[in-house]
């Protein structure tokens, strides 16, 4: 076992493990929303960064390892404003648009942001986004031109609530799917897409209730009845 | 040639930063340079004379790197991108009172927040002119370009000195003046690209920038 200390509290894990398990152990909740339990990280989202005690460098919690004797800071307030930064930023390219009168307070989180989305009761970027109090406008700015919605037999994608986490493209993958997802483009621009220009409807043969459980927003979700 | 006075060098290519100078006896090592938030980088050094603004000059090179960001991390491909819409905004006079508090706080976010050198430097050419031009960075919300350099920003006028050479109009490359000989000549705005050259072939000195 190595031993390794998350906001001042020394806690055992087996070698190997990552600073994001050792955090869970001791019930800290830290928001990982781009990393697949028993998945290789995929270092997209940053919302899961946590400080180095020893260099003061921040550092993403899903891909460093609990090393012994490591300290990390997790809740404190420098952290907190960075992963609020990070969500904030999310917000502002992922539709969820606050309804007439909303005020977009952070300390009201029950009705907080008032997303129009059918998934909004699972979503893990409204959940987290209220527990940082993150203001979905203040950053905001053009949004990705991305197409419109997309259909599969057993689930919906829409492109406009997907924050490229990359869990899908993963599971994809290793299940093998012949067409599966992948991530298009580049930069600002990128998007999450069927590769080769192919139907969303046949890229998921075997995964597509898989994805649409994994995904962290409502970019893919499952139709009624499947 | 009119002699410009030295304002700034930028080090270290579009990830760099800009030494103001007043720093400019500052030693080209890691270390000083990281203590003025430079970096070594590619090594290249572009000396910038009164006449060049810092705004622009920030958000120019941030539009090379944010261009170069691959997309993969949200604090770099969404963080960039916001940065260089505020920068757009503040060269173009539509500048909002917080934006530069946003701006600060964003570029801190990518800089130690991206997963990889490029969103982490990115925002250095913004942090150090922020840190050593914070006043240019208030005038443009004020709707002013102090190098005169932000086209949105300046204006160009012809004064009573005029004497309708045709000079200015003729040196126009996008005919924004129209020839008018022997009277005193104006100048379109809308089309103007403010890029000085009327300015510079005008005999009399009657091209007034402001």
């Amino acid at each position: 076992m190595v031993r390794v200390v998350v906001d001042g509290r020394e806690v055992a894990v087996t070698p190997g493990s990552t600073v994001l398990a050792a955090a869970r152990k001791l019930g800290i909740d830290i928001p990982a929303l781009c990393f697949l339990p028993g998945n290789a990280a995929n270092t997209a989202c940053m919302a899961c960064v946590v400080r180095r005690v020893d260099d003061g460098l921040m550092v993403p919690a899903c891909a460093t390892e609990a090393t012994d004797g490591l300290e990390v800071e997790s809740e404190s307030e420098r952290v907190r404003a960075v992963r609020r930064t990070v969500l904030e930023l999310l917000l502002s390219d992922h539709v969820c648009e606050a309804r007439e009168g909303a005020t977009g307070s952070a300390d009201d989180a029950a009705r907080y942001p008032e997303c129009e989305c059918a998934e909004r009761d699972v979503c893990r970027l409204r959940k987290y986004a209220a527990a940082y109090g993150a203001d979905p406008r203040r950053l905001g700015g053009a949004r990705r031109a991305v197409g419109g919605r997309q259909e599969h037999a057993e689930i919906t994608y829409e492109p406009s609530k997907c924050i490229l986490c990359g869990i899908c493209v993963q599971i994809s993958q290793q299940a093998g799917e012949a067409v599966g997802l992948t991530m298009i483009g580049r930069g600002f621009e990128m998007r999450v897409d069927v590769p080769l220009e192919g139907e969303f409807e046949d890229a998921l043969e075997r995964t597509a209730r898989q994805c649409a459980g994994a995904c962290p927003t409502g970019a893919l979700t499952r139709k009624a009845g499947t | 040639m009119r002699q410009h006075a030295f304002k700034a060098v930028q080090i270290g290519g579009p990830s760099g930063g800009c030494v103001p100078a007043h720093l400019a006896d500052t030693p080209v090592d890691y270390e000083k340079l990281a203590e003025r938030g430079a970096i070594m980088g590619s090594g290249g050094l572009v000396v910038l004379d009164e006449t060049d603004c810092m705004v622009d000059m920030a958000r120019y090179f941030l539009s090379f790197t944010q261009a170069q960001s691959c997309g993969k991390c949200t604090p770099c491909r969404v963080g960039t991108r916001r940065m260089l819409e505020i920068l757009e905004r503040l060269c173009g006079g539509t500048g909002r009172a917080n934006d530069l508090e946003t701006l600060e706080s964003l570029a801190h976010t990518v800089q130690v927040a991206s997963l990889c050198g490029l969103g982490q430097t990115a925002p250095n050419p913004v942090l150090t002119t922020l840190r050593y031009f914070r006043e240019e960075y208030e005038a443009h919300l004020r709707g002013e370009c102090p190098a005169g350099e932000c086209a949105a920003l300046v204006q160009y006028e012809v004064t009573e000195e005029c004497t309708g050479c045709t000079l200015c109009a003729q040196s126009c490359p996008v005919g924004a003046i129209e020839l008018r000989p022997y009277l005193r000549h104006a100048i379109d705005m809308e089309k103007c690209t403010r890029c000085d050259a009327c300015r510079v072939a005008c005999p009399e000195g009657a091209i007034r920038v402001s």
